[in-house]
């Protein structure tokens, strides 16, 4: 039942969306749930459909954090492509190397926003984004092996 | 490239310039001071996720502090409580020393109110005898006989004197008379005289109903009470038939209490 599964995909943005929204704000350090969640998908799927999941996760960001929304849809578009891209080079694809994949696009994704959005304290947003590559990767794991058993590769 | 591929950035291609349009979108509503739809909507669908979110993450928040507060938290918690204690005591006290003080606005005021009269301070309390002392003696003018007053009225009888200090009768104690009136329609005159600690006696002959609640107050037939001084409200009355003369229990207007400070009238 595909309409299912685009159905859970969904409401997993809905839920990324909300969870990014309030915990983003105010903890210091917490992990992008939109970005975890468009990183794995884009593993396991071409480099459009990362597009796609890249830019809803921009977009949805920008919106419920009032941040600019041109900038993150743009950056996360980009890294959605780039994602879906690396997860297709010949390496094995399991949790632990998407985890390491979703982490490095953390990293970019970051680098890309303190270029762009030049934050006042940029040490601060340094050490945020450490903690934040880091809490992304450890939680592309659950979020992977889910998203792998909805949509199951063709070698599946 | 491939088809696929070429796909593929033609895909890139076309969110790219969809994010710059909402963007353009999202800056034109910032510029005219309102919100552009796409974040309000957003942020009403993400509302009861980041509601919930938000109070887990302040429950949480406040679990893991007081974990690690709890024991400063029940330290200080302990201190507040035994300041709480303490400040209430003190405020009993506070009471206590503005009852104290009203009693000595009274003690002086009775004074000024008197001719005669020596504020002395009550300085001993004998209660089975149903004595005091007061710290004034004949070098002040005090003799025996004299009455000592509170602000409520007649307290006590000087017994006996020293030079410096004397001994004075509770006006309930057995061993005192004193001459009284009964202050009513018509005022009847008799002796009082102590019965228990809480109560006086006066006995008259005559055969005259006095209400009940009349004011007592010494007659003046003494040689150093003066007359109309508060003994006290009569409580009960009887008749004694078989010795043909009738009794009333006298409630004292002056009780010993918490006073410290007297008035001898000389």
């Amino acid at each position: 039942m595909t309409w299912l599964r685009w159905l859970t995909v969904i409401a997993l943005y809905w839920v990324a969306m909300g969870l990014d929204a309030a915990l983003l704000s105010r903890l210091w350090a917490a992990p992008s749930f939109l970005m975890v969640l468009a990183g794995s998908l884009a593993c396991l799927s071409r480099p459009a459909a990362g597009s796609v999941a890249g830019f809803f996760a921009g977009m949805l960001y920008g919106a419920v954090a009032g941040a600019n929304l041109a900038i993150y849809a743009i950056v996360r578009t980009t890294i959605g492509f780039g994602t879906s891209w690396a997860a297709e080079l010949p390496v094995e694809r399991g949790p632990r190397e998407m985890a390491i994949i979703v982490g490095a696009a953390t990293v970019v994704e970051r680098l890309a926003l303190l270029v762009l959005l030049s934050p006042p304290d940029a040490m601060d947003f340094f050490r945020r984004a450490a903690f934040m590559v880091l809490l992304n990767a450890l939680l592309t794991f659950p979020v992977y092996a889910l998203l792998r058993r909805l949509f199951p590769s063709e070698e599946q | 490239m491939s088809e696929t591929g070429r796909r593929d950035w033609i895909a890139w291609l076309a969110l790219i310039i969809l994010a710059w349009l909402l963007g353009q979108a999202q800056n034109n509503a910032r510029r005219a001071g309102d919100t552009d739809r796409i974040s309000s909507t957003a942020r009403s669908i993400a509302q009861p996720i980041s509601g919930t979110a938000t109070s887990v993450a302040d429950g949480m928040g406040g679990f893991f502090a007081s974990l690690g507060r709890g024991p400063a938290l029940i330290k200080e918690i302990d201190k507040l409580r035994a300041e709480k204690a303490a400040l209430e005591g003190s405020d009993d006290r506070i009471a206590e020393l503005e009852a104290d003080i009203q009693r000595l606005e009274g003690a002086l005021e009775l004074a000024d109110s008197l001719e005669d009269a020596l504020p002395v301070r009550i300085i001993g309390h004998f209660t089975d005898e149903a004595r005091i002392t007061l710290n004034a003696g004949s070098k002040d003018g005090v003799k025996p006989g004299q009455a000592v007053t509170v602000e409520e009225g007649l307290l006590a009888v000087v017994q006996s004197v020293d030079e410096e200090s004397s001994q004075a009768l509770l006006i309930t104690s057995p061993l005192v008379g004193l001459g009284a009136r009964i202050m009513d329609e018509e005022p009847v005159e008799g002796v009082v005289r102590g019965s228990d600690p809480d109560t006086l006696i006066m006995d008259y002959t005559e055969n005259l109903e006095v209400s009940s609640d009349a004011r007592v107050v010494t007659s003046g037939f003494s040689e150093h009470i003066p007359a109309g001084l508060e003994i006290g409200r009569i409580l009960s009355r009887r008749k004694v038939d078989e010795y043909g003369f009738r009794q009333v229990r006298i409630l004292p207007s002056a009780r010993l209490g918490r006073h410290r400070v007297a008035v001898i009238v000389r």
